[in-house]
């Protein structure tokens, strides 16, 4: 059995249905809306664990999941939820459901695509990059200061410089312009993170279950999430071959992070040294396949079954 | 230089900096709330390695090159003063958090413990997380509850069975493999060892409890444990470790 966790209409998780569904696999769906029908009740004894999850007239045993795919949004966002009081008995509940699962998908014995621990390193940008070289790609000069003369002197060293968030929280990469500079001192409230801005073209690429879906992104814009708007038209996305090395690095980096399924940011340069800017723990895959017709939603799905 | 990074409340904290120093480590002692209050930020990252350079407002610099090892008892950043209202005040504590993660990472030298990104002391761990992990460190352990409280009904009186696991009643601190605590204990400091070793904690406190039959088994454990019951050994330990 697969356990599918998140709002099933969301691309990603309705994309992995499918596949499943396709290859005849039986799986049930965590559907977060729902939660208020749910509940789980399990165990850990003897260093196993056991229990159920109900959802709704459905009972499934948790020693029976064999694989999770999590695309679970933050419970306290939920519309049902959000904005009510502290303390409210809802919330509370809500709240405690998906810690219960939460806890259960870190501990159960299976595969899970992908556990909440090895996701943390996404939400430090600087401290991922540490853990990329580490395992053998290049990363960008990167800047994290509350001093705007170092920023100046930065910007002297680089040339173009681009700024964007250190967490995970809008998440948006712009660069810096003389403009900017004028706002320079508000830095000193809060350091801000400066990177050298790498010149070369946009490669993405998936990795899940020892495959490799890659694809080019062809965009003038700084972030080519936000195309449209920041230079008027959508990015181009093409399958775009991975050299052998670079594909091996890409596995071994998901590997090393502890993901099963990773959504790696790449940036080639004229000399064609891969530059890495993010391992992304939990990729919106979909936008990437509806583009260009990989199936990464088939190999996630694979990867499941074969747990 | 040797740090020791800490919060501004901690009693543990301030012990070791007394013992180490007085066993002659060369000890700056910071706290969150000056790091929070620091002037100068300075943290480069690149493929060649990371570093950085701290300005606090009393003088001290503490620049990445010249740090030999730490002991990092940090547990959070503290709420940031200043203009910053709203939403932004969250965005604003995620940054932070982010942030210190990473120049934590970029220390050099032995960090007891190095951060994680739920935990800048070390790994951080549910009830049912510990336990699995205790289990196969090879500790006893008792059974533990996994479920929404909303879901699970109240155990029934006399049910050992199903009953929470006791608030510990003994701790043993493992530092760098060795073992400090109750003698009674002892024969659980292999399995206490081999915890410390999987999560990857150079100080570890593990918490234990009896369980129905009297014996002491796994109840919890922290990698910010307080340090004061192990006493000059430990010191002597960490003054070593850090040398």
């Amino acid at each position: 059995m697969i356990l599918l966790c998140g709002i099933p209409t969301e691309s990603p998780l309705a994309l992995v249905a499918q596949e499943l569904a396709a290859l005849g696999h039986p799986f049930a769906v965590f559907h977060q809306r729902r939660w208020a029908e749910y509940g789980l009740e399990g165990a850990v004894r003897d260093g196993c664990v056991t229990g159920r999850l109900r959802l709704g007239p459905l009972k499934v045993a948790l020693e029976e999941v064999r694989g999770v795919y999590t695309r679970l949004m933050d419970d306290r966002r939920l519309p049902d939820v959000e904005g009510r009081p502290a303390g409210d008995p809802w919330s509370a509940r809500c709240r405690a459901l998906h810690a219960a699962l939460a806890g259960w998908t870190e501990v159960m014995p299976g595969r899970v695509v992908n556990r909440a621990a090895p996701q943390g390193s996404n939400a430090s940008k600087p401290y991922q990059a540490q853990l990329i070289a580490r395992h053998g790609l290049a990363v960008p000069r990167t800047l994290v200061t509350n001093d705007p003369e170092a920023v100046l002197d930065f910007r002297r060293r680089h040339g173009r410089v681009i700024f964007k968030s250190i967490s995970g929280v809008r998440s948006i990469v712009r660069e810096l312009h003389d403009d900017d500079l004028r706002r320079l001192e508000r830095i000193r409230w809060c350091p801000v993170q400066f990177q050298e801005h790498v010149e070369g073209f946009d490669v993405r690429v998936h990795c899940v279950g020892g495959e490799v879906h890659a694809c080019a992104v062809a965009s003038e814009a700084v972030d080519y999430r936000y195309a449209v708007h920041q230079v008027g038209t959508p990015a181009v996305l093409e399958p775009y071959a991975l050299d052998g090395d670079l594909a091996t690095r890409c596995l071994a980096l998901t590997d090393a992070l502890g993901l099963e399924l990773s959504g790696i940011d790449l940036r080639l340069d004229g000399d064609g040294r891969a530059w890495c800017f993010e391992v992304n723990p939990s990729p919106a895959f979909s936008y990437y396949e509806h583009h260009t017709g990989l199936p990464i939603a088939r190999a996630i799905a694979r990867h499941l079954a074969a747990a | 230089m040797r740090l020791l990074l800490h919060d501004p409340v901690d009693a543990s904290a301030r012990w070791l900096r007394d013992g180490l120093r007085a066993r002659g480590v060369d000890l700056e002692a910071v706290s969150s709330a000056e790091l929070l209050r620091a002037r100068r930020w300075h943290h480069e990252v690149g493929t060649d390695g990371a570093s950085v350079a701290i300005a606090l407002v009393d003088g001290r610099t503490i620049p990445s090159a010249e740090v030999r090892g730490a002991v990092n008892r940090l547990t959070a950043v503290p709420p940031l003063s200043g203009p910053v209202a709203g939403d932004d005040r969250e965005y604003a504590a995620q940054e932070l958090h982010a942030f210190w993660l990473s120049w934590l990472a970029a220390l050099p030298g032995p960090m007891l413990n190095r951060p994680t990104p739920y935990s800048l002391c070390g790994l951080w761990l549910d009830g049912a997380q510990w336990t699995l992990r205790a289990a196969r460190a090879g500790l006893p352990c008792g059974p533990l509850t996994l479920g929404d409280a909303a879901q699970v009904p109240p155990p029934a009186a006399g049910d050992t069975a199903q009953a929470p696991p006791l608030g510990p009643t003994a701790w043993l601190v493992v530092a760098c493999g060795a073992v400090f605590g109750t003698p009674e204990a002892a024969p659980l400091a292999p399995g206490c060892t081999a915890l410390a070793r999987d999560v990857g904690a150079e100080l570890l406190g593990v918490g234990l409890a009896p369980g129905p039959d009297g014996d002491l088994r796994f109840a919890t454990a922290t990698t910010l444990p307080d340090l004061r019951p192990a006493g000059a050994p430990l010191l002597d330990l960490l003054a070593r470790r850090l040398a």
